[in-house]
């Protein structure tokens, strides 16, 4: 019979979010062997079709970072959404086994950030300027472009690039089956969330 | 973790926690007054709407709906509006879990669709309780896991 009691911590605690966010880290720098699709020994395998969703929550990181730089006083507000973007972005970088070093051309046309190097820092009170985020607004709906005006006009920014991204991980949750529809389907939630706490 | 979970078992759990949600509800209402008293009942209209729907589906594929139990194990006694919104975003959270798993074990990208809606609607109303109770961090990295 179908308890009311729930089954899981009610919240991550922040340490154990830190926790996760190094390991992804770690995974995203040394690679997962574990990780790769079928161990499939060759060397050039398909693209992953996660890969636009990793470098989506990749860019939606970035523009969290640069706008907390850019506004100290969101520092509070946007650390804990942000903290989630960093699981998100270690979680399909997990899903899809990130090979060290490897960053398919495909991949890189789509990059709207400045460089690869993603300040994914577990420190988030430091708000001067991390390095790989100050660089010029990258092309087309860039979520750089946001940190310009004043802080309620780049978090009406952020609002839309959370919608967009409920939007885009939706469609591929979608297209996907099984434990990678249920990740992206969960990250979908999460920025719906973000987006709802971003308008209270 | 089950591995190739059954469709049609997954559309029965997401009901039978959409059963309890509504029964929930009918506690966290009658404690809540005003504005969280509205939040409520919209709540649990919705709910009352996504358990339609899910025996809908689960007739469409030839199967007898669960029915919902005639009571429910209540995590806390719930005597204060801060017991209602405490269970009542426990009751999303719950909700929020079994439509996740139901996108895990949709067979179609209708369902999947469906569940991929049923999660974000719970998982927003449970993050709005929770931001009732922890304004300062009401989110979850990964809502329904």
């Amino acid at each position: 019979m179908p308890a009311l009691t729930p089954t899981r911590p009610r919240r991550l605690s922040r340490r154990v979010a830190l926790v996760a966010l190094a390991a992804g880290v770690g995974l995203v720098v040394t690679g997962c062997g574990s990780g790769a699709a079928g161990g499939t020994p060759h060397p050039t395998p398909l693209p992953d079709p996660l890969l636009p969703d990793l470098e989506d929550e990749r860019r939606l990181l970035a523009a969290y970072e640069a706008t907390m730089a850019a506004f100290p006083s969101l520092v509070d507000r946007l650390a804990p959404l942000r903290t989630n973007h960093a699981a998100h972005v270690a979680a399909l970088a997990r899903a899809i086994g990130v090979p060290r070093g490897a960053r398919p051309s495909s991949i890189e046309a789509t990059m709207a950030t400045p460089g690869p190097d993603l300040p994914i820092r577990p420190d988030t009170s430091g708000a001067t300027g991390p390095p790989g985020t100050t660089g010029p607004p990258g092309p087309g709906p860039g979520p750089a472009t946001g940190i310009a005006g004043t802080p309620e006009s780049a978090v009406a920014a952020l609002r839309q690039q959370e919608r967009d991204a409920m939007a885009a991980r939706t469609e591929s949750a979608v297209r996907a089956a099984g434990p990678r529809a249920a990740l992206l389907a969960s990250i979908s939630a999460g920025s719906a969330c973000h987006e709802a706490v971003l308008g209270w | 973790m089950v591995s190739n979970p059954d469709p049609l078992d997954a559309l029965q759990r997401t009901l039978a926690a959409e059963h309890a949600a509504v029964w929930g509800y009918g506690m966290v209402g009658a404690v809540l007054v005003g504005q969280q008293r509205a939040a409520a009942r919209a709540a649990d209209t919705a709910h009352r709407d996504q358990r339609d729907l899910l025996a809908d589906l689960v007739r469409a594929r030839g199967a007898r709906p669960r029915t919902a139990e005639p009571a429910y194990e209540v995590p806390f006694p719930v005597r204060s509006a801060a017991d209602g919104e405490l269970l009542a975003g426990q009751l999303e959270d719950r909700t929020a879990a079994a439509w996740h798993y139901l996108v895990g074990a949709a067979d179609t990208a209708d369902l999947r669709r469906t569940a991929v809606a049923g999660l974000t609607a719970a998982a927003v109303r449970a993050t709005r309780w929770r931001w009732i109770v922890t304004p300062d961090n009401p989110t979850v990295p990964f809502p329904g896991q």
